[in-house]
């Protein structure tokens, strides 16, 4: 096996960290399935630090202090989805007009610069971030702070644009106006194959639950970042609609935070209407959403 | 976890087809049922590498149709063909799980308990216990023979759960340099297991 150069070393570390912005991964993965030296090298690299991880036990102490550091960011960052393609819709429901959620269902993009360049207001604008790997072609044209704010006024816009109940997408996120704190489930209902449950994440539950003012889910699409490094931008794409699918029907459903939720309320019902009903009756408001795959 | 439907459309004959670069410029040019062909191909790809990867079982589904979506995006694109189209599926998958796990270890800086985050070796039988045990304290001593800036960089990054960039502020170096560092200390670690007879693929 031949040995690596500097500038493979350096992005065969980064591929395996996840930290290849998406033209220059694509770039990478051609040359690892045509090189066999390289793939071998990010072969043994991915198998040793897999190993390492699942042999690590971390310190939770120094990173639970990192995330309280990181909330305030968390809280802007929430703010600040654009949704210029947005459809929107009020939830409903009598017993709780008063306190209901405004949320808006966002298409969303395999790659940060596909959802750039569907917004006029930010066509052709690359923050730092988006670039990370030193030597990328296009360099950053715009400040991390500067995109933010552009983003955030896309947000105002898609809240008060048109709400058609039907969009097509690969992914999307959802946008959230909470007046109170407020319990928010999501579940995707696809045509073709098993239902799912969005929101929350499998592994976290308690995140049903969220606070009076505005919120992302899954989280915000563009992330930004300001530590010593310096204040960059980083993308999430949103949650999936399933290869296959056709199209999902996505029920929110919310409700003031006053009571638990019922395990048994977390998991999908078999059918929208099912699943409707139960939640109702559950006291929480809900709406439909049409997602088409493209 | 999401569901795991049948692609629509799959039935394109790709394994049949004269080769698999046909398939992709049939897709290119506008063929929909090569394109689904080669979304399955990819689908049944990344199921077996993710798997193969240990990636944590209610989450393969959701990392392979991602793998789907990433491949389809390139396909869609005016990127160059692949010239092994089974190897770039391979390595969509494992970019895919890379940047997943990346999310995570970000994520877990914000809502969720670092303990969650990484599939471990707790909780298994006596014998793979033993095994394991084995394993650490192989490791511990592969990692004790490396230098000093090595251990410190691995430490951040495990022990500490650090990201590459916060690894390089704390050290006051660049991210590159970190980079460079992990790759070297991990290669020097593999070839010190591999000489204790612990091959990183196979071990629990």
């Amino acid at each position: 096996m031949k040995q690596l150069g500097d500038d493979d070393i350096l992005l065969a570390a980064a591929f395996v960290d996840g930290d290849l912005p998406e033209p220059q991964r694509a770039r990478f993965e051609l040359r690892l399935a045509a090189e066999p030296d390289l793939a071998e090298h990010v072969e043994h690299l991915l198998q040793t630090d897999e190993l390492v991880r699942r042999h690590t036990r971390r310190e939770g102490a120094d990173r639970r202090h990192s995330r309280l550091r990181l909330l305030p960011t968390l809280a802007v960052a929430a703010a600040a989805i654009a949704a210029i393609f947005a459809v929107r819709a009020f939830l409903v429901d009598e017993r709780l007009s008063a306190r209901s959620i405004d949320v808006a269902l966002v298409p969303s993009f395999e790659s940060a610069l596909e959802w750039i360049a569907r917004d006029p207001a930010l066509a052709g604008q690359l923050p730092p971030g988006l670039d990370e790997l030193r030597g990328a072609n296009d360099p950053p044209n715009v400040d991390a702070h500067t995109f933010h704010e552009a983003v955030s006024r896309s947000e105002s816009r898609a809240f008060g644009a048109a709400t058609p109940a039907e969009t097509t997408a690969a992914f999307f996120s959802l946008t959230a106006r909470a007046p109170v704190a407020s319990t928010v489930l999501v579940f995707g209902f696809p045509k073709e194959g098993a239902p799912l449950r969005y929101w929350p994440a499998i592994d976290d539950a308690d995140a049903s639950r969220i606070a009076a003012g505005d919120h992302v889910l899954p989280g915000a699409s563009f992330r930004l970042v300001d530590d010593p490094r310096g204040a960059r931008i980083e993308y999430q794409r949103g949650f999936l609609v399933p290869i296959g699918a056709e199209r999902v029907d996505v029920v929110i459903a919310s409700r003031p935070a006053v009571a638990a939720v019922d395990a048994a309320l977390l998991e999908p019902a078999s059918d929208v209407g099912t699943e409707v009903d139960r939640l109702r009756a559950a006291g929480f408001a809900t709406v439909v959403f049409i997602v088409d795959e493209p | 976890m999401v569901s795991r439907p049948e692609i629509a459309d799959a039935g394109y004959p790709v394994e049949s087809a004269p080769s698999l670069t046909s398939a992709w410029e049939a897709a290119r040019s506008g063929d929909a049922e090569a394109r689904a062909g080669l979304a399955r191909l990819a689908h049944e790809i990344a199921l077996r590498e993710l798997s193969a990867r240990r990636a944590a079982p209610s989450e393969i589904e959701d990392l392979a149709q991602e793998s789907v979506r990433s491949f389809l995006a390139y396909l869609g694109g005016s990127g160059e063909a692949p010239l092994e189209i089974r190897a770039f599926l391979k390595w969509r998958a494992l970019g895919v799980l890379s940047d997943q796990r990346k999310r995570r270890r970000a994520r877990a800086m914000e809502i969720t308990h670092v303990d969650t985050l990484e599939p471990t070796v707790e909780g298994v039988g006596p014998i793979a216990a033993a095994v394991a045990e084995q394993v650490r304290g192989a490791l511990a001593d592969c990692r004790a023979r490396l230098g000093a800036d090595m251990r410190e960089a691995l430490a951040l990054r495990y022990e500490g759960g650090l990201e590459v960039g916060e690894i390089a502020d704390r050290l006051g170096v660049t991210r590159n340099a970190i980079h460079v560092r992990t790759f070297r200390a991990l290669a020097a670690l593999r070839e010190c297991l591999v000489r204790k007879g612990i091959e990183p693929e196979d071990a629990p």
